[in-house]
């Protein structure tokens, strides 16, 4: 816990900088949240429209990158569907606010996409991804012992809580910790490193990145490639069906 | 085999640098008896082509003439005009190009081609042979279309900035300087001249930035024609933002036809003169002069007229066949002058230069332009061109899809951020 | 550029196309004629077409950065899918239509042969610098 807490202390300090040095282009500085501010946050967020957010998903041109029905088409964007409307309605705050920023560059084209949004906006948005479902993984896989492990057990020598312990068993999320079952192990694999390099700085607390640290680079690969073929919940086919 | 190449070599790339971490290069590269690829100029056209031949052929021997240490971006240096850029992102150097693409590079200026005998001459006296030369020295700048106007005039207070360096610095600072309420004048070419829509952008950056800083200030371009790319979009934003067409407009655009045309430089009064004999003071000048192909191109009898005409499917030049012309200096119309055109002229003459050298047949060519402009930090446009082969002797044909002014705001902010982007992913193709 | 122009002055007359929620002119060769200038000749290679996507998506398609995704050691269906839902004009796109529309099947083919080829470059490390020599040195391990 010690460790936990140390982290815990530089990052609150490293936050607000991390994102003052973000680049020369105009990034704005925000706020680290807290929890209280957060979960008032998350009290206030507008009733979602779904059939507005299905609007805005061309509107705003998150299909170009993301995908129909929030399926991405390649390993840049992450997917969309049936992630936690309170996870994306956070992600998209975080992004217009200049928070998730992830470096230079990075995380620019999304802050230029949420700008104009309205609260509203986003809300219909996290409503309607939320409700597209992932189509099941394809091909067969067999998870590593280690990674099973880390899934369902973590580590307690490295104090790694198991994922599953809040991105649930069938990796489906809740509230802002997002779905992770089916998600694209590129876009995995990198959040994964810029959590770890302090880099990812948006979470509660570092109430992700914390468990990041001592993760091995081979490690997140295994994991990138255990969600990616994890079943979701609700699927959009059946498995073996296309 | 001429003992330039080898003496370089060691000056260059020492013996360290020749042992490991060439991409793709062979001994051979290094060796006289492979065929030598030279280039002239160092900049978007000459750099691709290093690069891309590279990446074709490990064995020939690359060497680029150019007299600077250093190469400046032009595409971003509006940014730096209005203060939201700096020079330094924009410049690269040619360390990689050496160490990891095995070029040769010599900082010198090229002066004469010896067809006869395959051999370029340069101005500090060295003699190069190519077995193939590929041509890229940008364009020279007709100050004597606007009289009074001269290049010293123009390294001095009064920069046309149209080759990003020492002279956009200057610009910036004028900008900065501009006493509360003043005019600044900038005065648009005819066509062609590289990146079409560049001075409608500079002049929206100012206004832009004139509206925090000065917001009484005024643009006025006095433009030498009737029309240009993104003319509804760019009136679009001047009327939204700047009040075009009020009384009060931050911003006016006086085409050729209600006499913007610029004929006459009085820099003691620092005023314009247009065609129609009205005279415009202004604060800052901006003078963009009108375009022709680099003097290397028009001394060395490349140049019909004020460009230099080519063989539609492999760029070799109507002189000389295995002499290339690419870049802002080629006759390329219907292309524009673009830099994302030089690196995919760029990369036609590599294959077909490849091919000559394994004995192939050369393909055919194939070119686009995909070029993102912006009137703000978050109004960007786009225009995808698409340039066919259409026979030897015939200028490419073209098709083209542009932006419309649209009140969708996320087309307007997400175009802007991918402008960056793509300035970015392009500097890395072209220079690393 | 002069036709161009031209072309641009006259479109409120002849722009044709108009793309579902696209805010775009259209000029030069219609689609019909383009495609007629594409079947006089033999096909560019996949290599030649590819290339051309190079100054967005990087050299050899292999760039990974936000805006422009990598192609590079993209699957070929996939790649080969995702361009004829561009070239169709399904949804409105950044510029990917406009991009994609002048490609025929076999061309698009060559293209995703191409690029599956490539080896993808990793996502760099979000503390890149913004200049070159940054990146160089940041990439001078792979
Ligand atoms: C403000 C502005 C914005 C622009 N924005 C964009 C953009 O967004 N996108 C885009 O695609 N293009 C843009 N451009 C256009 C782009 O910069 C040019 O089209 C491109 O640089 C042309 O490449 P080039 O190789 O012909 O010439 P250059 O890049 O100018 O290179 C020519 C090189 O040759 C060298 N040289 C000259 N004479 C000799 C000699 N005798 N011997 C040896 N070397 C010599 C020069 O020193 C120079 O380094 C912009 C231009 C400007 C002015």
């Amino acid at each position: 816990m010690k460790n936990l807490l140390l982290i815990g202390l530089v990052s609150i300090t490293s936050t607000a900088s991390t994102a003052a040095l973000a680049s020369g282009h105009s990034m704005p500085v925000a706020d680290a949240w807290s929890n209280i501010t957060w979960d008032k946050t998350a009290k206030d967020m507008p009733k979602g429209d779904y059939a507005r957010g299905e609007k805005l998903e061309s509107y705003g041109l998150c299909i170009t990158c993301h995908g129909e029905q929030g399926i991405a088409p390649t390993r840049n964007a992450p997917n969309l569907a049936g992630n936690t409307a309170l996870y994306t309605y956070k992600a998209l705050m975080d992004y217009q606010s200049g928070l998730r920023n992830e470096g230079n560059g990075k995380a620019s084209v999304m802050h230029a996409a949420t700008t104009p949004m309205s609260k509203q906006d986003m809300a219909d948005l996290a409503v309607y991804y939320a409700a597209q479902k992932l189509p099941a993984p394809t091909g067969h896989y067999t998870p590593p012992a280690n990674i099973k492990k880390l899934v369902t057990k973590g580590d307690v020598s490295r104090m790694i809580t198991p994922c599953a312990s809040c991105h649930g068993v069938h990796g489906e999320g809740r509230d802002i910790t997002p779905a992770l079952a089916g998600q694209v192990p590129a876009y995995f694999i990198r959040t994964m490193e810029a959590y770890k390099h302090g880099k990812r700085t948006n979470d509660i607390h570092e109430g992700m990145a914390q468990f990041t640290q001592d993760l091995t680079d081979a490690e997140i690969q295994g994991l990138a490639e255990y969600y990616a073929n994890l079943m979701p919940k609700h699927p959009s086919h059946p498995a073996g069906k296309e | 085999m001429n003992k330039i190449t080898r003496r370089d070599l060691i000056k260059l790339f020492g013996a360290s640098a020749l042992g490991t971490g060439l991409m793709g290069a062979s001994s051979l590269a290094f060796a006289s008896k492979s065929a030598h690829i030279v280039i002239v100029g160092g900049g978007v056209g000459g750099a691709a082509s290093a690069k891309y031949m590279r990446l074709l052929n490990a064995d020939v021997r690359i060497t680029i003439v150019e007299p600077e240490p250093k190469y400046i971006f032009c595409p971003g240096s509006n940014e730096v005009v209005a203060g939201f850029d700096t020079l330094e992102t924009l410049t690269v150097d040619y360390n990689t190009l050496k160490s990891r693409y095995a070029v040769n590079i010599i900082q010198d200026r090229a002066t004469e081609i010896d067809y006869a005998a395959k051999k370029l001459k340069l101005a500090k006296g060295d003699v190069l042979s190519y077995d193939k030369l590929i041509v890229s020295p940008g364009p020279d700048f007709k100050y004597g279309a606007v009289e009074g106007y001269s290049k010293q005039l123009a390294e001095g207070n009064f920069p046309a900035a149209w080759h990003a360096g020492p002279q956009t610095l200057v610009l910036r600072d004028q900008i900065n300087a501009l006493p509360q309420g003043g005019t600044v004048l900038i005065s648009s070419p005819v066509d062609p001249y590289r990146c079409p829509p560049a001075p409608y952008e500079r002049a929206s950056f100012i206004a832009n930035k004139l509206k925090d800083t000065n917001p009484t200030a005024k643009v006025i371009i006095l433009d030498s024609k009737d029309d240009f790319i993104f003319h509804d979009v760019y009136l679009d934003f001047w009327k939204k933002e700047h009040g075009l067409g009020t009384p009060d407009a931050r911003i006016e655009w006086v085409p050729k036809k209600a006499g913007g045309h610029v004929t006459k430089l009085d820099t003691k009064n620092r005023t314009l003169t247009t065609a129609n004999g009205q005279v415009h003071k202004g604060d800052v000048i901006n003078i963009i002069p009108p375009e022709m192909a680099g003097s290397f191109v028009r001394m060395n009898g490349l140049a019909e007229g004020d460009w230099a005409p080519f063989n539609s499917q492999d760029f070799s030049t109507k002189r000389d066949k295995d002499v290339y012309i690419i870049g802002d200096s080629a006759a390329a119309d219907p292309m524009p002058k673009t830099g994302y055109i030089a690196s995919n002229q760029a990369k036609v003459v590599t294959k077909a230069i490849q091919a000559e050298l394994t004995g192939k047949e050369i393909g055919t060519p194939f070119i686009t332009n995909n070029c993102v402009a912006m009137a703000a930090e978050d109004w960007g446009m786009t225009v995808a061109e698409t340039f066919r082969y259409a026979g030897n002797h015939h200028p490419y044909e073209e098709s083209y899809v542009m932006s419309d002014p649209t009140d969708n705001p996320y087309y307007r902010h997400i175009r802007a951020e991918v402008a960056k982007n793509w300035q970015r992913t392009f500097r890395k193709d072209i220079f690393s | 550029m002069k036709k161009l122009l031209l072309i641009s002055a006259m479109t409120g007359l002849t722009c044709l196309l108009q793309a579902p929620a696209s805010f775009a002119l259209t000029g030069g060769l219609t689609l019909e004629q383009e495609a007629k200038v594409r079947s006089e000749y033999p096909m560019p290679s996949g290599a030649m077409l590819g290339d051309n996507c190079s100054a967005c998506h990087g050299t050899k398609g292999a760039e990974f950065n936000e805006a422009m995704p990598p192609l590079a050691g993209m699957d070929k269906q996939k790649f080969i899918k995702q361009m004829k839902i561009y070239r169709a004009n399904k949804f409105p796109s950044i510029v990917m239509y406009d991009v994609a529309r002048v490609f025929s099947d076999e061309e698009i083919e060559a293209m995703a042969d191409f690029f599956a080829k490539q080896k993808p470059e990793e996502w760099t490390l979000p503390n890149w610098n913004a200049s070159i020599k940054g990146n160089a040195k940041e990439n001078s391990h792979e």
